[in-house]
């Protein structure tokens, strides 16, 4: 099977087929960011046609001494933003930190008693609407660390920030869809004896 | 370490970043911490369902063909030309690039017209450096080369022996311009925006046209195209060739270079063709001679197939001097060397402008 940088190749000698087998080989992982992004099908597959031709568009860019997959995970995340933003009219995303522990809400305060034991489904809803609740950059990191199981450093790669920072953002990420699941678990009332994470 | 502690562990935990003895503590802690196991709980079942990618659609199967459909209807194919292009110019490094300007610069100085004085200008002493220069070594210019042109594109080289073998400096456009086909050269002479100097003598002199050898001009046309070429041409006055032999008739004429036109003379009823080169005498011919040659030392020969002169094998030299200028003629052809020499001897000049 040729390499992804090959394929890049032979896209830019004009081999349509060499596109197509891109696209079948991307197109699961950019539908997963733009579904998980944008959570309904259709703008989802809007943006991968975004995504998929502006990769042609754009392929002269590529830096054929990097790797093509974070290049074009990237285009897909910048798509989503972008969709985001005209949808959303003002979303204010930065990578470098949006999450400030100063104003992170304690736990200890949002959590009474856990219902620990719930169904495995209404967790999974929960879980997806307070993932949907979280800001852009966060949920970014989590759709690209957990649904396309990429590593930090892959992450950091696609996003354009240091792995040291990728791995602070998630493990914020991960505190912040907590806080979320905990808060609408308890309708958004903030409780005195909750445990911290 | 307390609770908090270990809680702070807790991805790190489920990421498996945790040495073997920490993840043991940890073990040990959920077993007497239930508070902590809950959470600890809940966190492998967040882990579970944020990696739980089972709910995501099915792409549609028309996708592909969409994207493609779209590309194909334009959405990339300008851009795919522009990757193509980009990055070429951009490895050029500044020098490369004025080298380049000069050299165009310095191409449209040489373009006849542009500075006519310095093709005018001649000395005794210019025409004779001339008439030494303007014979170039037989080993550098194919003298009994021939040069097709079209429209008002300068065409190819072409040589007189069997390996047919030409030098590229004297092309003045790409070898995809270069038609040497007997086919070609049958639709040069339909086309009737071809520069086909049919005859020579000008139809403003058709008193001269039937005596001095050439067939009947046509009228005007063949005067205009003249004129055209000779401004491509850079010799000022293409000169006419008088006193052909009986029968042959002008296939055509071929501005090889600005310092060299050759004619192409045929008689179809015997079979014989000749071709009278004539090398040009003034200063900026001279010039170009000596670039000419130099640019040709450097290229490699390029062999053009050529069909219907197979067999210019031999050759004549001569001399000719009128108005003040040294006038190098060469004529090969598919004949015996005395046909040639006596073609070559009794051919005479007269540039264009001095007829009456």
């Amino acid at each position: 099977m040729l390499s992804d940088e090959k394929l890049a190749q032979q896209i830019l000698s004009g081999d349509t087929a060499a596109f197509e087998e891109l696209m079948n080989r991307y197109k699961k992982s950019i539908f997963t960011i733009a579904y998980r992004m944008m959570g309904n099908y259709h703008e989802a597959e809007d943006i991968c046609q975004d995504v998929f031709i502006t990769v042609y568009n754009k392929m002269y860019q590529f830096d054929s001494s990097k790797k093509l997959g974070p290049w074009i995970h990237r285009i897909a995340v910048n798509t989503c933003i972008s969709t985001l933003r005209k949808r959303n009219k003002v979303v204010a995303i930065s990578f470098d930190e949006t999450y400030v522990p100063g104003n992170d809400l304690e736990l200890n305060d949002l959590y009474e008693d856990p219902h620990l034991i719930i169904e495995r489904q209404e967790l999974k809803t929960e879980i997806e609407s307070a993932l949907m609740e979280l800001p852009e950059s966060y949920r970014i990191v989590l759709i690209l660390r957990y649904q396309l199981d990429l590593k930090n450093q892959e992450i950091a790669e696609i996003i354009g920030i240091s792995r040291e920072n990728v791995d602070v953002k998630i493990h914020r990420a991960r505190k912040a869809l907590r806080k979320t699941i905990l808060k609408r678990w308890n309708g958004g009332e903030l409780k005195n004896e909750l445990p911290a994470l | 370490m307390n609770c908090q502690h270990y809680r702070d562990l807790m991805f790190d935990y489920f990421e498996g970043a945790l040495d073997s003895p920490m993840q043991d503590e940890i073990k040990l802690h959920l077993c007497n911490c239930e508070f902590c196991r809950r959470q600890f709980e809940l966190t492998e079942q967040e882990d579970q369902i944020l990696k739980d990618t089972s709910d995501i659609p099915e792409f549609s199967d028309a996708f592909n063909s969409s994207v493609m459909a779209m590309i194909k209807a334009g959405a990339g194919n300008s851009q795919i030309i522009v990757m193509e292009r980009k990055p070429r110019f951009r490895w050029l490094p500044a020098f490369s690039k004025a080298s380049i300007a000069a050299i165009l610069l310095l191409s449209c100085l040489y373009v006849p017209g542009i500075l006519p004085h310095f093709q005018n200008s001649k000395t005794p002493q210019q025409a004779a450096l001339i008439k030494n220069s303007l014979t170039p070594p037989a080993s550098i210019l194919p003298q009994d080369s021939i040069k097709e042109k079209t429209g008002t594109k300068q065409l190819a080289d072409l040589n007189a022996g069997a390996g047919i073998e030409t030098q590229d400096a004297l092309k003045k456009e790409s070898a995809n311009d270069i038609t040497s086909s007997s086919e070609q050269l049958l639709q040069n002479e339909t086309q009737p925006d071809v520069f086909m100097a049919k005859n020579l003598p000008d139809s403003d002199n058709p008193s001269e046209n039937g005596t001095q050898g050439g067939t009947a001009p046509a009228a005007g046309e063949t005067s205009r195209s003249l004129q055209s070429s000779l401004r491509f041409a850079g010799i000022n006055n293409n000169p006419s060739i008088y006193n052909i032999p009986d029968g042959f008739v002008l296939k055509e004429t071929n501005n090889i270079s600005e310092t060299q036109v050759a004619y192409s003379y045929e008689d179809p009823s015997v079979q014989k063709s000749f071709v009278v080169n004539v090398f040009s005498a003034n200063p900026v011919a001279e010039i170009k001679a000596a670039e000419d040659q130099s640019v040709i030392k450097a290229k490699e020969p390029k062999t053009i197939e050529l069909d219907n002169i197979a067999a210019l094998n031999n050759k004549s030299n001569r001399t000719i001097e009128y108005n003040g200028a040294a006038w190098q003629i060469t004529v090969t052809g598919n004949m015996s060397q005395e046909e040639l020499d006596r073609i070559a001897g009794e051919i005479s000049l007269e540039p264009l402008s001095s007829q009456p």
